[in-house]
Protein backbone atom coordinates (compact mmCIF):
# COMPACT_ATOMS: atom_id res chain seq x y z
CA UNK A 1 0.00 0.00 0.00
CA UNK A 2 1.36 3.38 -0.80
CA UNK A 3 1.68 5.42 2.37
CA UNK A 4 3.06 8.78 0.61
CA UNK A 5 -0.01 8.56 -2.10
CA UNK A 6 -2.36 8.44 0.88
CA UNK A 7 -1.31 11.49 3.28
CA UNK A 8 -1.34 13.25 -0.65
CA UNK A 9 -4.43 12.88 -1.25
CA UNK A 10 -5.95 13.31 2.40
CA UNK A 11 -3.99 16.62 2.68
CA UNK A 12 -4.55 17.48 -0.51
CA UNK A 13 -5.66 15.70 -3.80
CA UNK A 14 -8.82 14.26 -2.14
CA UNK A 15 -9.19 16.43 0.70
CA UNK A 16 -12.20 15.88 2.21
CA UNK A 17 -13.62 19.53 2.62
CA UNK A 18 -12.44 21.21 -0.34
CA UNK A 19 -12.31 18.42 -3.17
CA UNK A 20 -14.61 15.92 -1.60
CA UNK A 21 -16.86 18.46 -0.03
CA UNK A 22 -17.87 16.57 2.80
CA UNK A 23 -18.71 17.37 6.23
CA UNK A 24 -20.03 20.81 5.64
CA UNK A 25 -22.12 21.50 8.07
CA UNK A 26 -19.77 21.17 10.37
CA UNK A 27 -16.61 22.98 8.80
CA UNK A 28 -19.02 26.50 7.89
CA UNK A 29 -20.50 26.07 11.58
CA UNK A 30 -17.72 25.69 13.80
CA UNK A 31 -14.73 27.57 12.39
CA UNK A 32 -15.04 30.72 14.17
CA UNK A 33 -12.52 29.76 16.43
CA UNK A 34 -8.89 28.52 16.85
CA UNK A 35 -9.79 26.42 19.67
CA UNK A 36 -13.05 25.12 17.94
CA UNK A 37 -11.08 24.47 14.53
CA UNK A 38 -8.55 22.36 16.52
CA UNK A 39 -11.06 20.63 18.87
CA UNK A 40 -13.29 19.59 16.35
CA UNK A 41 -10.58 18.59 14.08
CA UNK A 42 -9.05 15.94 16.17
CA UNK A 43 -12.03 14.34 17.68
CA UNK A 44 -12.95 13.75 13.94
CA UNK A 45 -9.61 12.38 13.05
CA UNK A 46 -9.78 10.44 16.07
CA UNK A 47 -13.26 8.87 15.24
CA UNK A 48 -12.35 8.24 12.15
CA UNK A 49 -9.58 6.34 12.38
CA UNK A 50 -11.03 4.29 15.13
CA UNK A 51 -14.15 3.59 13.08
CA UNK A 52 -12.27 2.29 10.23
CA UNK A 53 -10.20 0.23 11.44
CA UNK A 54 -13.26 -1.31 13.32
CA UNK A 55 -15.47 -1.71 10.15
CA UNK A 56 -12.51 -2.62 8.09
CA UNK A 57 -12.18 -5.75 10.99
CA UNK A 58 -15.84 -6.16 10.59
CA UNK A 59 -16.18 -5.98 6.71
CA UNK A 60 -15.93 -9.64 6.36
CA UNK A 61 -18.92 -10.34 8.95
CA UNK A 62 -21.76 -7.36 8.00
CA UNK A 63 -23.69 -8.83 5.44
CA UNK A 64 -24.09 -5.87 2.71
CA UNK A 65 -27.62 -5.33 3.48
CA UNK A 66 -27.21 -4.21 7.16
CA UNK A 67 -23.81 -2.12 6.39
CA UNK A 68 -24.94 0.96 6.49
CA UNK A 69 -26.64 0.77 10.12
CA UNK A 70 -23.75 -1.61 11.69
CA UNK A 71 -21.35 1.70 10.57
CA UNK A 72 -23.71 4.18 11.98
CA UNK A 73 -23.92 1.73 15.07
CA UNK A 74 -20.14 1.81 15.03
CA UNK A 75 -19.72 5.34 14.52
CA UNK A 76 -21.98 6.54 17.00
CA UNK A 77 -20.15 4.49 19.93
CA UNK A 78 -17.31 6.42 19.11
CA UNK A 79 -18.75 9.97 18.65
CA UNK A 80 -20.52 8.96 22.07
CA UNK A 81 -17.49 8.41 23.57
CA UNK A 82 -15.60 11.29 22.52
CA UNK A 83 -18.78 13.18 23.42
CA UNK A 84 -18.33 12.16 27.45
CA UNK A 85 -14.03 11.73 27.58
CA UNK A 86 -14.66 15.63 26.50
CA UNK A 87 -17.29 16.77 28.94
CA UNK A 88 -15.11 15.59 31.58
CA UNK A 89 -11.69 16.40 30.70
CA UNK A 90 -12.12 19.11 28.63
CA UNK A 91 -14.83 20.93 29.49
CA UNK A 92 -14.74 24.05 27.52
CA UNK A 93 -14.01 22.56 24.67
CA UNK A 94 -17.15 20.48 24.65
CA UNK A 95 -18.92 23.92 25.69
CA UNK A 96 -17.44 25.59 22.61
CA UNK A 97 -17.88 22.82 20.38
CA UNK A 98 -22.10 21.65 21.66
CA UNK A 99 -24.21 20.24 19.51
CA UNK A 100 -21.63 19.31 16.86
CA UNK A 101 -19.89 16.74 18.48
CA UNK A 102 -22.61 14.48 18.45
CA UNK A 103 -23.25 15.39 15.22
CA UNK A 104 -20.34 13.84 14.11
CA UNK A 105 -22.37 10.95 13.93
CA UNK A 106 -23.90 12.20 10.66
CA UNK A 107 -20.97 13.78 9.67
CA UNK A 108 -20.23 12.74 5.55
CA UNK A 109 -16.87 12.41 5.99
CA UNK A 110 -16.95 9.23 8.37
CA UNK A 111 -19.64 7.39 6.15
CA UNK A 112 -18.54 8.22 3.31
CA UNK A 113 -14.68 7.06 4.22
CA UNK A 114 -16.09 4.08 5.67
CA UNK A 115 -18.43 2.86 2.82
CA UNK A 116 -15.70 3.90 -0.26
CA UNK A 117 -12.49 3.11 1.99
CA UNK A 118 -12.73 1.10 5.18
CA UNK A 119 -15.12 -1.61 4.25
CA UNK A 120 -12.96 -2.61 1.08
CA UNK A 121 -9.67 -2.41 2.98
CA UNK A 122 -7.24 -4.34 5.38
CA UNK A 123 -6.79 -3.07 8.75
CA UNK A 124 -3.56 -0.92 8.26
CA UNK A 125 -4.36 0.96 5.11
CA UNK A 126 -7.54 1.96 6.51
CA UNK A 127 -6.19 3.26 9.51
CA UNK A 128 -3.90 5.00 7.60
CA UNK A 129 -7.00 6.54 5.23
CA UNK A 130 -8.61 7.19 8.47
CA UNK A 131 -5.88 9.37 10.00
CA UNK A 132 -4.98 11.18 6.78
CA UNK A 133 -8.14 12.16 5.91
CA UNK A 134 -8.84 13.08 9.17
CA UNK A 135 -5.60 15.47 8.99
CA UNK A 136 -6.75 17.18 5.74
CA UNK A 137 -9.91 17.98 7.21
CA UNK A 138 -8.06 19.70 10.57
CA UNK A 139 -6.04 21.25 8.31
CA UNK A 140 -8.88 23.46 6.34
CA UNK A 141 -10.74 23.93 9.90
CA UNK A 142 -7.30 25.16 11.08
CA UNK A 143 -6.90 27.53 8.17
CA UNK A 144 -10.40 28.51 7.92
CA UNK A 145 -10.46 29.10 11.75
CA UNK A 146 -7.88 31.55 11.75
CA UNK A 147 -8.62 33.23 8.67
CA UNK A 148 -12.55 33.75 10.33
CA UNK A 149 -11.18 34.39 13.85
CA UNK A 150 -8.59 37.02 12.73
CA UNK A 151 -10.82 39.38 10.61
CA UNK A 152 -14.04 38.17 12.52
CA UNK A 153 -12.82 39.26 16.11
CA UNK A 154 -9.12 40.71 15.23
CA UNK A 155 -7.50 37.83 17.56
CA UNK A 156 -5.14 34.57 17.23
CA UNK A 157 -5.53 31.71 19.05
CA UNK A 158 -8.68 32.30 21.43
CA UNK A 159 -9.75 30.23 23.62
CA UNK A 160 -6.73 28.49 23.75
CA UNK A 161 -3.18 30.18 23.54
CA UNK A 162 -2.36 33.27 25.85
CA UNK A 163 -4.09 31.99 28.79
CA UNK A 164 -7.35 31.52 26.89
CA UNK A 165 -7.44 35.14 25.28
CA UNK A 166 -5.53 34.84 22.34
CA UNK A 167 -3.26 36.78 20.92
CA UNK A 168 -5.27 40.38 20.32
CA UNK A 169 -3.95 41.64 16.64
CA UNK A 170 -6.29 44.79 16.40
CA UNK A 171 -9.18 45.98 18.33
CA UNK A 172 -12.53 43.95 17.93
CA UNK A 173 -14.01 47.52 17.25
CA UNK A 174 -12.62 47.27 14.02
CA UNK A 175 -13.72 43.78 12.93
CA UNK A 176 -16.05 42.65 10.63
CA UNK A 177 -18.38 40.66 12.96
CA UNK A 178 -19.60 38.99 9.48
CA UNK A 179 -16.64 36.77 9.32
CA UNK A 180 -17.53 34.29 12.09
CA UNK A 181 -21.70 34.86 10.96
CA UNK A 182 -22.15 31.75 8.87
CA UNK A 183 -21.84 34.46 5.96
CA UNK A 184 -18.18 34.22 6.73
CA UNK A 185 -17.87 30.77 7.00
CA UNK A 186 -19.24 30.35 3.38
CA UNK A 187 -17.21 33.05 1.74
CA UNK A 188 -13.82 31.82 3.39
CA UNK A 189 -14.97 28.45 2.35
CA UNK A 190 -15.41 29.33 -1.59
CA UNK A 191 -12.26 31.79 -1.62
CA UNK A 192 -10.55 28.55 -0.31
CA UNK A 193 -12.10 26.24 -3.11
CA UNK A 194 -11.36 28.26 -5.38
CA UNK A 195 -7.26 29.23 -4.59
CA UNK A 196 -6.86 25.42 -4.40
CA UNK A 197 -8.50 24.44 -7.80
CA UNK A 198 -6.27 27.93 -9.09
CA UNK A 199 -2.65 26.11 -7.59
CA UNK A 200 -3.93 22.78 -8.84
CA UNK A 201 -4.22 24.38 -12.45
CA UNK A 202 -1.33 26.11 -12.26
CA UNK A 203 0.82 22.49 -11.87
CA UNK A 204 -1.47 20.99 -13.77
CA UNK A 205 -0.20 23.43 -16.74
CA UNK A 206 -3.93 24.16 -17.89
CA UNK A 207 -5.08 27.00 -15.91
CA UNK A 208 -3.17 30.14 -14.57
CA UNK A 209 -0.89 32.25 -16.40
CA UNK B 1 -47.56 -21.63 12.44
CA UNK B 2 -50.55 -23.19 11.83
CA UNK B 3 -50.77 -26.81 10.11
CA UNK B 4 -51.91 -25.73 6.70
CA UNK B 5 -48.55 -24.18 5.95
CA UNK B 6 -47.02 -27.66 6.90
CA UNK B 7 -47.44 -28.78 3.23
CA UNK B 8 -45.24 -31.79 1.64
CA UNK B 9 -43.42 -29.09 -0.97
CA UNK B 10 -42.20 -27.33 1.92
CA UNK B 11 -40.02 -30.21 3.78
CA UNK B 12 -37.25 -29.45 1.55
CA UNK B 13 -36.54 -25.99 2.63
CA UNK B 14 -37.39 -26.77 5.86
CA UNK B 15 -34.50 -28.95 5.94
CA UNK B 16 -32.11 -26.82 4.81
CA UNK B 17 -32.77 -24.02 6.87
CA UNK B 18 -32.26 -26.39 9.66
CA UNK B 19 -29.43 -27.49 8.47
CA UNK B 20 -27.83 -23.83 8.16
CA UNK B 21 -29.48 -23.16 11.55
CA UNK B 22 -26.99 -25.46 13.02
CA UNK B 23 -24.03 -24.44 11.04
CA UNK B 24 -24.75 -20.45 12.17
CA UNK B 25 -24.86 -22.22 16.02
CA UNK B 26 -21.67 -24.11 15.99
CA UNK B 27 -20.15 -20.79 14.58
CA UNK B 28 -18.87 -21.99 11.29
CA UNK B 29 -18.63 -19.31 8.37
CA UNK B 30 -21.44 -17.13 8.02
CA UNK B 31 -20.41 -18.12 4.37
CA UNK B 32 -21.79 -21.40 5.09
CA UNK B 33 -25.40 -19.73 5.85
CA UNK B 34 -25.57 -18.07 2.17
CA UNK B 35 -24.77 -21.27 0.55
CA UNK B 36 -27.35 -22.83 2.45
CA UNK B 37 -30.19 -20.62 1.53
CA UNK B 38 -30.67 -22.11 -1.65
CA UNK B 39 -33.29 -21.57 -4.13
CA UNK B 40 -35.80 -23.65 -4.08
CA UNK B 41 -38.59 -24.99 -6.21
CA UNK B 42 -40.96 -23.44 -3.63
CA UNK B 43 -39.76 -19.81 -3.56
CA UNK B 44 -42.19 -18.82 -5.84
CA UNK B 45 -44.92 -19.71 -3.60
CA UNK B 46 -43.67 -17.69 -1.01
CA UNK B 47 -45.52 -14.68 -2.62
CA UNK B 48 -48.43 -16.29 -2.01
CA UNK B 49 -48.82 -17.20 1.11
CA UNK B 50 -47.15 -13.74 2.37
CA UNK B 51 -50.77 -12.47 1.52
CA UNK B 52 -52.20 -14.93 3.64
CA UNK B 53 -50.58 -14.54 6.44
CA UNK B 54 -51.26 -10.92 6.31
CA UNK B 55 -47.31 -9.87 6.26
CA UNK B 56 -44.23 -10.45 4.91
CA UNK B 57 -42.09 -11.04 8.34
CA UNK B 58 -43.42 -13.92 9.07
CA UNK B 59 -42.91 -15.36 5.56
CA UNK B 60 -39.39 -14.12 6.45
CA UNK B 61 -39.28 -16.16 9.73
CA UNK B 62 -40.57 -19.29 7.93
CA UNK B 63 -39.32 -19.23 4.37
CA UNK B 64 -35.85 -20.05 2.88
CA UNK B 65 -34.33 -16.83 3.56
CA UNK B 66 -34.36 -17.57 7.64
CA UNK B 67 -30.91 -18.29 7.58
CA UNK B 68 -30.27 -15.00 6.21
CA UNK B 69 -32.53 -12.86 7.66
CA UNK B 70 -31.26 -14.88 11.01
CA UNK B 71 -27.35 -13.58 10.15
CA UNK B 72 -28.66 -9.95 9.76
CA UNK B 73 -30.29 -10.27 12.87
CA UNK B 74 -27.47 -11.37 14.96
CA UNK B 75 -24.80 -9.38 13.28
CA UNK B 76 -26.76 -6.04 14.07
CA UNK B 77 -27.54 -8.12 17.48
CA UNK B 78 -23.63 -8.45 18.28
CA UNK B 79 -22.22 -5.12 17.12
CA UNK B 80 -25.07 -3.13 19.46
CA UNK B 81 -24.39 -5.48 22.15
CA UNK B 82 -20.87 -4.39 22.15
CA UNK B 83 -20.95 -1.18 21.71
CA UNK B 84 -23.31 -0.74 24.63
CA UNK B 85 -20.92 -2.79 26.31
CA UNK B 86 -18.28 -0.17 25.44
CA UNK B 87 -20.35 3.16 26.28
CA UNK B 88 -21.62 1.02 29.53
CA UNK B 89 -17.95 1.38 30.75
CA UNK B 90 -16.73 4.78 29.29
CA UNK B 91 -19.82 6.48 30.96
CA UNK B 92 -19.04 4.90 34.43
CA UNK B 93 -16.22 6.43 34.12
CA UNK B 94 -16.91 9.62 32.96
CA UNK B 95 -19.98 10.21 35.22
CA UNK B 96 -18.61 11.25 38.55
CA UNK B 97 -16.25 13.71 36.59
CA UNK B 98 -18.86 15.66 34.42
CA UNK B 99 -21.44 15.06 37.56
CA UNK B 100 -18.67 16.72 39.84
CA UNK B 101 -17.79 19.59 37.26
CA UNK B 102 -21.23 20.52 37.05
CA UNK B 103 -21.36 21.07 41.11
CA UNK B 104 -18.25 23.03 41.02
CA UNK B 105 -19.81 25.29 38.38
CA UNK B 106 -23.22 25.65 39.74
CA UNK B 107 -21.26 26.20 43.42
CA UNK B 108 -19.23 28.94 41.81
CA UNK B 109 -22.28 30.63 40.45
CA UNK B 110 -23.91 30.56 43.64
CA UNK B 111 -21.29 31.91 45.35
CA UNK B 112 -21.29 34.71 42.23
CA UNK B 113 -25.44 35.44 43.05
CA UNK B 114 -25.60 35.49 47.00
CA UNK B 115 -22.65 35.23 49.02
CA UNK B 116 -22.47 32.71 52.00
CA UNK B 117 -20.68 29.83 53.40
CA UNK B 118 -23.05 27.05 52.96
CA UNK B 119 -26.00 26.19 50.23
CA UNK B 120 -28.12 23.30 51.56
CA UNK B 121 -31.26 22.30 49.31
CA UNK B 122 -34.57 23.04 50.73
CA UNK B 123 -36.89 19.60 50.20
CA UNK B 124 -40.00 19.00 50.22
CA UNK B 125 -41.15 22.11 48.19
CA UNK B 126 -43.68 22.66 45.41
CA UNK B 127 -42.04 24.21 43.32
CA UNK B 128 -43.21 26.37 40.35
CA UNK B 129 -42.35 25.77 36.84
CA UNK B 130 -39.15 26.15 35.66
CA UNK B 131 -37.29 26.04 38.85
CA UNK B 132 -35.10 23.00 39.75
CA UNK B 133 -34.00 23.39 42.90
CA UNK B 134 -34.18 25.97 45.75
CA UNK B 135 -31.11 26.26 47.67
CA UNK B 136 -30.74 27.88 51.43
CA UNK B 137 -28.13 30.92 51.53
CA UNK B 138 -26.42 30.44 55.24
CA UNK B 139 -23.92 32.50 56.74
CA UNK B 140 -22.97 31.07 60.32
CA UNK B 141 -26.18 28.99 60.41
CA UNK B 142 -27.75 32.33 59.76
CA UNK B 143 -30.00 32.42 56.68
CA UNK B 144 -29.05 35.30 54.51
CA UNK B 145 -31.30 34.86 51.49
CA UNK B 146 -32.44 31.82 48.85
CA UNK B 147 -30.66 30.53 45.47
CA UNK B 148 -33.00 28.92 42.93
CA UNK B 149 -31.68 26.60 39.96
CA UNK B 150 -34.28 27.55 37.11
CA UNK B 151 -34.50 26.72 33.48
CA UNK B 152 -35.97 28.60 30.70
CA UNK B 153 -36.14 29.03 27.10
CA UNK B 154 -33.82 31.40 25.23
CA UNK B 155 -33.98 31.84 21.55
CA UNK B 156 -31.63 28.94 21.00
CA UNK B 157 -33.37 26.32 23.32
CA UNK B 158 -33.00 25.54 27.08
CA UNK B 159 -30.85 27.77 29.28
CA UNK B 160 -30.12 27.02 33.14
CA UNK B 161 -29.49 29.88 35.52
CA UNK B 162 -29.05 30.79 39.11
CA UNK B 163 -30.87 33.14 40.72
CA UNK B 164 -30.34 34.81 44.14
CA UNK B 165 -32.99 36.37 46.27
CA UNK B 166 -32.31 37.79 49.36
CA UNK B 167 -35.16 38.35 52.57
CA UNK B 168 -37.23 40.91 51.22
CA UNK B 169 -37.95 39.31 48.02
CA UNK B 170 -34.89 40.85 45.90
CA UNK B 171 -32.56 40.22 43.56
CA UNK B 172 -29.09 39.68 44.29
CA UNK B 173 -27.66 38.31 41.00
CA UNK B 174 -28.42 36.63 38.26
CA UNK B 175 -25.79 33.98 36.22
CA UNK B 176 -26.11 31.85 33.58
CA UNK B 177 -24.80 28.26 33.83
CA UNK B 178 -25.60 26.73 30.29
CA UNK B 179 -27.41 28.36 27.31
CA UNK B 180 -27.15 27.34 23.31
CA UNK B 181 -27.96 31.37 22.77
CA UNK B 182 -26.62 33.33 19.14
CA UNK B 183 -23.03 34.27 19.47
CA UNK B 184 -23.22 38.44 19.62
CA UNK B 185 -26.53 38.51 19.69
CA UNK B 186 -28.17 36.66 22.58
CA UNK B 187 -24.71 36.58 24.29
CA UNK B 188 -24.92 40.13 24.89
CA UNK B 189 -27.95 38.90 27.73
CA UNK B 190 -26.79 35.63 28.85
CA UNK B 191 -22.99 36.29 29.15
CA UNK B 192 -22.85 39.88 30.18
CA UNK B 193 -22.91 40.35 33.83
CA UNK B 194 -23.58 44.50 33.13
CA UNK B 195 -26.66 43.27 31.73
CA UNK B 196 -27.57 40.92 34.16
CA UNK B 197 -26.81 42.91 36.73
CA UNK B 198 -29.71 45.00 36.19
CA UNK B 199 -31.67 42.11 37.82
CA UNK B 200 -30.04 43.42 41.06
CA UNK B 201 -32.76 44.81 43.39
CA UNK B 202 -35.92 43.84 41.66
CA UNK B 203 -38.91 42.66 43.11
CA UNK B 204 -41.84 39.99 41.81
CA UNK B 205 -43.00 40.61 39.23
CA UNK B 206 -40.05 41.94 36.93
CA UNK B 207 -41.44 43.29 33.56
CA UNK B 208 -39.49 43.81 30.31
CA UNK B 209 -38.55 47.06 29.14
CA UNK B 210 -41.55 48.60 31.44
CA UNK B 211 -43.34 48.51 34.49
CA UNK B 212 -42.23 49.51 38.37
CA UNK B 213 -39.91 46.54 38.43
CA UNK B 214 -38.20 47.12 35.40
CA UNK B 215 -35.52 45.16 33.51
CA UNK B 216 -34.27 47.09 30.14
CA UNK B 217 -33.68 44.27 27.67
CA UNK B 218 -31.11 44.33 25.03
CA UNK B 219 -31.91 45.24 21.40
CA UNK B 220 -31.83 42.35 19.25
CA UNK B 221 -32.38 39.98 21.72
CA UNK B 222 -35.54 40.24 22.47
CA UNK B 223 -36.05 36.62 23.23
CA UNK B 224 -33.18 35.76 24.98
CA UNK B 225 -34.09 38.91 27.38
CA UNK B 226 -37.61 37.23 27.84
CA UNK B 227 -36.07 34.05 28.91
CA UNK B 228 -33.79 35.56 31.41
CA UNK B 229 -36.75 37.41 32.97
CA UNK B 230 -39.16 34.65 32.73
CA UNK B 231 -36.39 32.21 34.70
CA UNK B 232 -35.82 35.60 37.11
CA UNK B 233 -40.16 35.57 38.05
CA UNK B 234 -40.10 32.06 38.49
CA UNK B 235 -36.98 32.18 41.16
CA UNK B 236 -39.09 35.15 42.85
CA UNK B 237 -42.31 33.35 42.87
CA UNK B 238 -40.53 30.22 44.56
CA UNK B 239 -38.73 32.34 47.13
CA UNK B 240 -41.99 34.45 47.51
CA UNK B 241 -44.09 31.25 48.73
CA UNK B 242 -41.17 30.16 51.16
CA UNK B 243 -40.68 33.34 52.96
CA UNK B 244 -44.67 33.99 53.28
Amino acid sequence: MNVGKQIKEGLWSQNPVLVQLLGMCSTLAITTSFSNGLGMGVSVTIILTLSNVIISLLRKIIPDKIRIAAYIVVIATFVTMVDLLLQAYLPDIAESLGVFIPLIVVNCVILARAEAFASKNRVLPAAIDGLCQGLGYTLVLLVMSVIREFLGNGTFGAGLLNGGEGYKVFSSDYSALMMVMPVGGFLTLGVLIALMQWVQGRSAGKGGK
Amino acid sequence: MSRRDKRPEDKKPAAATGAAETALVQGTAPAAADTAAPQTPSAPRRDRREKKDGGGLAALLTGPERPYVLRLTVTLFGISAAAALLLGIVYCITKPVIDWRTEEKTKAAMAMVLEAEEYPKVEGLTLPDGVTALHEATDGGVTVGYVCEVSSNGFGGAMSLVVGVDLDGRVTGVSVIKHSETKNIGTKVVMSSKVLSRFIGLESPVTLNGGINRFDGVTGATFSSKGVTAAVNAALTAVDAVLS
